[in-house]
């Protein structure tokens, strides 16, 4: 079989996942489909392109960002270093995102069951190993296309040929290593999430391999605060520990691409036995990655046609079932939801998240002196941002389950309730965590951080009114499961609603602020607009859902 | 007899795609309704309108005399519903799942556990009780389903394509569970393609082809309407839904292209 004939069949294989997938996270879809395909298929369409956009906007803004410190920055060591270290920089980044924005992706791809199909035509065992690695590069196609040409062109015409051939490599190399990497971490996470046998042990490992993964993906979106700091300290170091230093560095995937272009930029500026190192590991990665090209297809075939094995427990504990109220026993089976899957247990690392981008910010800001209460109202509206999304992912816990919710009596509001309950608990450890983040740095008046803090009711109006309209615009009204993943218009939607409704108690409190330089009665404004939205939203809510 | 459900002049769009058109039909107290129709007949539809899932365009749905548009929260407590497609809570156990459905369905903890425990037995599920969902083959899943369907000892059972790829033993169940149910006085009100089953379970069966109810009746009914006197259930709905031609035509094509 011909390369172009497997790519193309590698397309076919691809868009079927992507249709599973989506399929699969929007279950309510799954009657309509026989109905109405073309509605279906516009819509994977137009959310695939989304999230394409969102994803090539995040590695095109990075490398970006690398190659300018690395080509135009003066500030950072040497020309020789700064390559060097642009290049790694830049190949690491890329390794770590091609793993954590892709690993949810993965493990859908292993339920899709896709590869079953072409498994019964006469291909070789080899052809169908290629087949299920080229399927699963084209599932995300755009940002390894965008790893690949990007980094080397901006090299090509910053410097010449020569690095851009190694950049290239570099990237190449990466790509099929954090391909492999991610395989077996998918395997390795899908294992853990996939085998229960009652033990509090069991439980702690699999929380803590989702609590593990989804701080990995907080740490690969928030990169671009952190990566100036990251060259300058990786530079700082390269040259502090002189040759040997560097020599070592240069042995590291993926130091030895870096330095590979920066000897055949500069020769022997650099220091021989560096170069000597880049060149015999750079050689070694590439054999690597070759290996993982091939061991990857393999893998992927393996699990595809055959599932993954898990160790399933045979013993019948005891039949008693234990009931609770409605409200607790949804929150406690979306709890239980959320700890057994990576994408669920996202939202609770959420003021992780918020506190890994606000400190850098609020560090900038306060070396032109104490923080004033601007700086609090930037930081909690970034958490309102992203209480609206929050909401949408408690709501997508549900996807799994529309047979049995379809057949229960709840009514959406009792839904809705519990979804709220759980959105809570983010958004209250943001609000906290925002206030201790301010109380770290010189005010302007020491009220400031009561901000946050007297912010946390409107959690509940964020939540109440982004959950009825998610409820109304896709249900009609009725309790819907909508996923963040492939509805990526509504979760927009739901992030401008939260900051919308979330800026409205704050606008009180800067108006007043204006008005009357008070922080006490711009604080008691702050909490009346508060309660007084809260009130406006709760009695409209009725209006737009439906049982 | 009472009514266990009642399906008056209902109409169902999907943009310019007429699911269900204008149909009507009654499912008695302690009968098996089976609703036949080719894929995409307006089957599924017609079941998640009757359970209040779906708004219709026009015309009522009612199970025991309960409106699906206006009180389908009322209809969910009467009505035990397995629907055409397996998406249970696979990272939950079907231990965690029953608990789930007796906490929303407020049931007695011991009266509800006691009867799980009987369903586990009958269905020889015990080994794949505390198990993850996602690890259950197709026919267990089904399994879990029926006990979350019954487990509240509902008037009427609604299963949409309850046989659908499942293992002759599973199905065998399946079949049993329907017939005591229906022996108990129980409603059941079926979506089936496979002809044989609807034949050999259903009291009265209404056949549903692209939105409209061709026929409604008994099998001796439907031979009546079709003028195929002693025929099969399968010729009757070919006939009656004017496909007898076509299928000859499709086998007589097929016999050239295999020989």
């Amino acid at each position: 079989m011909k390369f172009s004939e497997r790519w193309k069949l590698a397309g076919i294989i691809s868009a079927e996942v992507r249709f599973k997938g989506y399929l699969e996270m929007n279950p309510s879809n799954l009657a309509r489909v026989k109905e109405n395909p073309q509605k279906i298929a516009r819509s994977i369409k137009s959310n695939s392109r989304f999230s394409t956009f969102i994803t090539t906007a995040l590695i095109f803004s990075l490398a970006i960002l690398t190659a300018v410190m690395a080509f135009v920055d003066d500030t950072i060591g040497v020309p020789q270093t700064r390559l060097a270290v642009g290049l790694s920089i830049f190949l690491f980044l890329s390794f770590v995102l091609l793993i954590f924005l892709n690993l949810s992706v993965t493990t859908g791809f292993f339920t899709a069951d896709v590869i079953s199909f072409p498994a019964t035509l006469p291909l070789s065992k080899r052809n169908l190993d290629e087949l299920s690695l080229l399927a699963f590069i084209r599932v995300f196609i755009a940002p390894t296309i965008l790893i690949l040409t990007i980094f080397p062109i901006i090299t090509l015409l910053a410097i010449g040929p020569g690095p851009a051939l190694v950049a290239f490599a570099g990237c190449a190399a990466t790509v099929s290593l954090s391909i492999g990497a991610l395989t077996k971490l998918s395997i390795w996470f899908r294992k853990q999430s996939l085998q229960v046998n009652g033990s509090k042990m069991n439980t702690v490992v699999r929380v803590a391999a989702s609590l593990g993964l989804a701080i990995g993906m907080v740490v690969a979106f928030s990169m671009g605060s952190w990566l100036p700091s990251l060259i300058h300290f990786i530079a700082d170091l390269s040259t502090g520990m002189g040759n040997q230093g560097s020599s070592f560095l240069a042995l590291l995937f993926p130091f030895s691409f870096g330095f590979l272009a920066s000897a055949i930029q500069f020769g022997l500026e650099l220091p021989f036995t560096t170069i000597l190192a880049a060149l015999g590991a750079s050689a070694l990665y590439a054999v690597l990655a070759i290996m993982s090209y091939h061991g990857t297809g393999n893998a992927l075939r393996r699990i595809t046609v055959g599932g993954v094995p898990t160790k399933r427990t045979l013993e019948l504990r005891d039949i008693t079932l234990k009931t609770k109220t409605v409200l607790r026993s949804i929150i406690n089976k979306d709890l239980k939801l959320a700890t057994r899957n990576i994408g669920s247990s996202f939202v609770f690392i959420i003021p992780l998240f918020l506190a890994v981008f606000l400190y850098p910010m609020m560090a900038g800001w306060s070396t032109s002196g104490p923080l004033r209460s601007l700086t609090s109202l930037v930081s909690i509206e970034y958490g309102n941002f992203f209480a609206g999304i929050t909401i949408i992912s408690v709501m997508m816990f549900d996807t799994q389950g529309a047979s049995i919710q379809s057949g229960l009596p709840i009514e959406s509001r009792k839904v809705l309730n519990a979804k709220i309950a759980i959105a809570m608990i983010p958004y209250v450890g943001s609000m906290i965590l925002v206030s201790i983040l301010l109380s770290m740095f010189p005010l302007t008046s020491p009220l400031i951080p009561l901000m946050p803090l007297i912010q946390i009711p409107c959690g509940y109006t964020v939540s109440i009114a982004v959950g009825a309209v998610t409820y109304w615009k896709r249900g009609g009204g009725r309790a819907v499961s909508i996923s963040v993943a492939a509805d990526s218009k509504m979760s927009f939607l739901a992030a401008i609603i939260g900051a919308v409704i979330g800026i409205v108690p704050l606008v009180g409190y800067g108006v007043v602020m204006i008005l009357t330089g008070n922080h006490i009665v711009s604080l008691a404004t702050q909490f009346m607009v508060m309660i007084l939205e809260l009130i406006l939203i709760r009695s409209q809510v009725p209006k737009l859902l439906k049982d | 007899m009472s009514e266990a459900v009642k399906i008056v002049n209902l109409v169902k769009s999907y943009g310019d795609l007429v699911a269900v058109n204008d149909v009507s039909f009654e499912v008695q107290e302690g009968e098996i309704f089976g609703i036949l129709g080719p894929n995409g007949a307006g089957k599924t539809t017609a079941i998640r309108v009757l359970m209040g899932l779906l708004d219709a365009d026009s015309g009522t749905a009612e199970v025991f005399g309960t409106s699906s548009s206006e009180d389908p929260i009322g209809v969910k407590r009467l009505v035990g519903y397995v629907p055409e497609e397996q998406q249970l809570y696979e990272s939950l156990t079907p231990r965690e799942i029953f608990e789930f459905i007796a906490s929303v369905r407020e049931l007695p903890e011991e009266k509800t556990s006691k009867r799980v425990a009987e369903f586990v037995h009958a269905l020889d599920f015990e080994k794949y009780y505390d198990a993850m969902v996602v690890t259950l083959s197709q026919g267990n899943k089904q399994k879990a389903l029926l006990i979350s369907a019954l487990i509240h000892r509902p008037k009427l059972l609604i299963l949409d394509e309850p046989f659908s790829g499942l293992d002759v033993r599973t199905a065998s169940i399946m079949k049993d569970v329907i017939k005591i149910h229906a022996e108990n006085g129980g409603s059941v009100l079926l979506s089936t393609h496979i002809m044989e089953v609807a034949e050999a379970m259903c009291d009265r069966v209404g056949i549903l082809d692209e939105g409209k109810l061709v026929a409604v009746g008994t099998l001796e009914e439907l031979r009546d309407v079709s003028k195929r006197e002693g025929a099969t259930l399968e010729r009757v709905f070919l006939a009656l839904t004017e496909q007898e031609d076509e299928v000859r035509e499709g086998i007589d094509q097929l016999r050239e292209a295999l020989a």
